[in-house]
């Protein structure tokens, strides 16, 4: 477990501080970034197996940020916790709702027992993360400059790769 | 009086004629009026009335030939040439009609219109026509004696008439005005106004013909009034008692459109009838037949002027209405009346030589007295059956409206709340997880701490709820009307809870149509759905008797509402709070704000909806609810 390093992002200081108590209590190895500057940072710096993240931060929400750090970490886990308010919908709707814009591994619900969230960090990680590999294949490329062709290319090479590791 | 020594006479300058001609009548559309009556009381019974305007070519021309009885040269000179003369006062008791002039004047009317007067008579005993020709300048001279002032005839055939015709045909020519189309419609609407509409005088038919135009021609016709909301007729029997019947009011007053006696009035006033029509909303022109509102005045069933005209508030209407606004409910654009008196019958009741009103008498003011009583029953009627209630209802409306403005910004302010509240929750929770954890590692494992922590867990439990509650009464959109399958939002709805259901042992059966297609506010509607259902599982909460946990909800149409029945089959509502039931922070749960019921009926009420529930000790409680279906705009 103290190999699995972990990288927490909220904008609270107190709930910063409680949710990476927690992890760090669980024996993970954690970082903290109370923004989104501090946490690309982070993620330029470190590698991780988890990035938790805070759906409502100034500025920049998390699934925007989660966005740039696949960027950097394309096979990053990531769990987003979500104070949303949402009367009439239930966590799942808002799960699925979140999901669509943009695939984050777990969605979890403020107020959280550090159980729920332990539970959820230690399947998440028996399993492989999902992702998108044609979408980041074409950020990817976008952000290098590679004609779509090129980009079909990487796509299928990083398939091929995907599959190298799993055999 | 002493017998004088000798006597003096009164004699007339030629220039009277001018005074009680031409400068009596205010208009030229009233000196055709005057004529058109003269025509009426010779027996016409159709009068055509034809106006040649003036051209390049020709003068103008205006000409009125009835088919009366005609005058012989004998009538003619001691009627006609006998000026303030007229004999039908004497002719009343025999005659057909009731003659509507009497002041012996009206043929003077001629001058306002031309110079020229041509008079063509014939009666139907005699082959020839008297044909006069006055020249009304010839009595221009003030130093003339009206008496001198000659009028040459002549006696022969004319074609004008036939054989066996009789009647007499005006013609007016050097007329004083042009007449234009604008004059012409004016003389129309005179004409038209001139009868009674409810009351149509038996064949007696006026036709303007005008040359070259035959859009301004035709029959002169007035229509009665139709599609009044309230209708007050009365009448003056012959003891002098005021009967009323009163159509489109259910108001005592009205005693289901019986004749009802009043008290007694004037015996000059007998025979009074009439009928007062109002309109609660604009009447569109097509009820009122394009007559301007007003209460008219009719003798014998021809209008005496100005009575009823946007000039002559001789009732007082519209000046009660800007001095006193509301408590006035009579809006005089939405008041027609139509009064009969006679001449016969109420001789005192007078109008002027110039016909512009009536003469100051007992009866004309008892006349506008007895008016005045009926406006105020009218009125009566107004403020009991509609101007309160609507009042009322504009009152509870606003109420209700503030309701919500409130409750509107109750629930941005619990939104923004719920979520500051659910911050720090997240890090108590967690912390005192840590705290446990950190124990747990250093080995400390005491019964008093892990109570607490429980304790802690469960009061944050219990708080989150009471955020849930919050902000399941916090959003922004309440109030918007949309098209909604409510079979869908019942299932939605219901399927959302069924985790707890099930936890709880809560069965759920849900009773509607495949599709329920309403206009709705649909967020109004799953906050009702969403606190009776969370009502009726938390009443659950206590049932302990091994009873099957059952919630029921049918969704029905009712008479074009949506009609929304949750049953619940737990003890039912405490005695105690069901009067109360819909008062804000009533509540008998533990961790319940007792805010949603409240919210839910003030909601619907401000809504036009309704919320009703039974309930009964041991058995359950069953809460009904009407959403009325919004009305979508024509575009």
């Amino acid at each position: 477990m103290a190999n699995n390093r972990v990288l927490v992002v909220d904008d609270e200081p107190d709930a910063l501080g409680a949710t990476s108590r927690a992890i760090r209590l669980a024996g993970y190895a954690v970082k903290t970034a109370s923004n989104a500057k501090d946490a690309i940072e982070c993620c330029e710096q470190h590698s991780f197996d988890i990035v938790i993240l805070d759906f409502l931060m100034p500025g920049v929400n998390g699934l925007e940020l989660l966005t740039r750090i696949r960027k950097i970490q394309p096979l990053v886990r990531s769990i987003i916790i979500s104070g949303k308010l949402e009367p009439n919908a239930t966590e799942k709707d808002i799960a699925g709702e979140l999901k669509q814009s943009v695939q984050a591994d777990a969605y979890l619900h403020k107020p959280l027992t550090s159980g729920v969230l332990l539970n959820t960090m230690s399947s998440l990680l028996t399993r492989e993360p999902v992702a998108d590999w044609q979408a980041i294949a074409k950020d990817m490329a976008r952000a290098s400059g590679i004609k779509l062709q090129e980009a079909a290319r990487a796509s299928k090479k990083l398939k091929a790769l995907k599959k190298q590791k799993d055999i | 009086m002493p017998k004088g020594d000798d006597e003096f006479r009164f004699k007339a300058s030629a220039y009277l004629q001018r005074l009680i001609g031409r400068e009596l009548f205010r208009s030229d559309e009233m000196a055709i009026v005057e004529l058109v009556k003269n025509a009426y009381d010779s027996g016409a019974k159709h009068v055509d009335i034809t106006i040649q305007q003036p051209t390049i070519k020709q003068p103008g021309v205006i000409s009125i030939q009835d088919d009366g009885s005609g005058m012989s040269i004998v009538q003619f000179r001691g009627q006609f040439m006998f000026a303030g003369f007229s004999s039908r006062p004497q002719e009343v008791a025999a005659a057909e009609r009731i003659p509507t002039g009497e002041k012996g004047i009206g043929r003077f009317a001629a001058d306002r219109l031309g110079v020229e007067l041509e008079i063509l008579t014939k009666i139907k005993e005699d082959d020839r026509t008297l044909c006069v020709a006055i020249d009304w300048s010839d009595f221009d001279n003030r130093a003339k004696e009206f008496g001198d002032v000659t009028v040459p005839f002549t006696y022969r055939r004319a074609v004008e008439f036939k054989k066996d015709e009789q009647g007499t045909l005006m013609r007016i020519t050097r007329l004083r005005d042009a007449w234009e189309r604008s004059k012409i419609l004016a003389l129309r609407a005179a004409l038209s106004e001139l009868f009674n509409p409810f009351e149509a005088l038996s064949q007696f038919i006026v036709t303007l013909s005008v040359v070259g135009s035959p859009a301004l021609s035709g029959a002169i016709q007035q229509s009665p009034l139709s599609g009044a909301s309230i209708e007050l007729h009365f009448l003056v029997e012959k003891d002098g008692k005021v009967r009323r019947k009163i159509k489109g009011s259910e108001h005592p007053t009205a005693k289901g459109g019986q004749w009802a006696a009043g008290a007694a009035v004037l015996s000059e006033l007998k025979g009074v009838r009439g009928r007062l029509l109002y309109f609660l909303a604009r009447p569109s022109k097509n009820e009122t037949q394009g007559l301007e509102p007003g209460v008219r005045l009719f003798r014998d069933g021809f209008r005496i002027e100005p009575f009823g005209s946007n000039t002559a508030d001789w009732l007082g209407v519209a000046e009660k209405r800007a001095k006193r606004a509301g408590h006035a409910h009579i809006v005089p654009s939405r008041l027609f009346g139509f009064v009969g008196i006679s001449r016969t019958a109420n001789p005192d009741l007078i109008d002027t030589t110039s016909r512009e009103a009536l003469i100051d008498t007992t009866a004309a003011r008892a006349l506008v007295k007895l008016l005045r009583e009926q406006l105020e029953v009218l009125e009566e009627i107004i403020r009991a059956e509609i101007a309160e209630p609507r009042w009322e209802e504009n009152q509870s409306r606003k109420v209700a409206e503030l309701e919500s403005a409130r409750l509107q910004a109750l629930n941005l302010m619990s939104y923004g709340l719920a979520h500051e509240l659910r911050q720090p929750l997240h890090t108590v929770q967690l912390e005192v997880d840590n705290i446990k954890t950190r124990l747990v590692q250093l080995e400390i494992d005491d019964p008093d701490i892990n109570e607490a922590h429980a304790n802690v867990t469960t009061g944050i439990e219990r708080i989150e709820k009471s955020i849930q509650t919050i902000a399941s009464l916090a959003k922004g959109d309440l109030g918007v009307d949309s098209d909604v399958d409510l079979a869908k939002v019942v299932s939605e709805v219901c399927g959302n809870l069924e985790a707890r259901c099930a936890s709880e042992g809560i069965t759920i059966q849900v009773k509607s149509s495949d599709k329920h297609d309403a206009y709705i506010d649909e967020t109004l509607f799953r906050i009702v759905l969403l606190n009776l259902l969370r009502n009726s599982m938390d009443a659950h909460v206590n049932t302990d008797d091994g009873r099957n946990r059952e919630i029921k909800v049918v969704l029905s149409k009712v008479n074009g509402k949506h009609q929304l029945i949750v049953t619940d089959n737990a003890y039912g509502i405490p005695e105690g709070i069901r009067a109360k039931i819909f008062k804000q922070f009533n509540t008998q749960k533990t961790g319940g704000w007792g805010v949603g019921l409240y919210f839910c009926h003030t909601m619907l009420r401000a809504r036009g909806g309704e919320i009703a529930f039974t309930t009964k000790d041991g058995v359950g409680t069953t809460f009904t609810v009407l959403f009325l279906n919004g009305e979508v705009s024509d575009g």
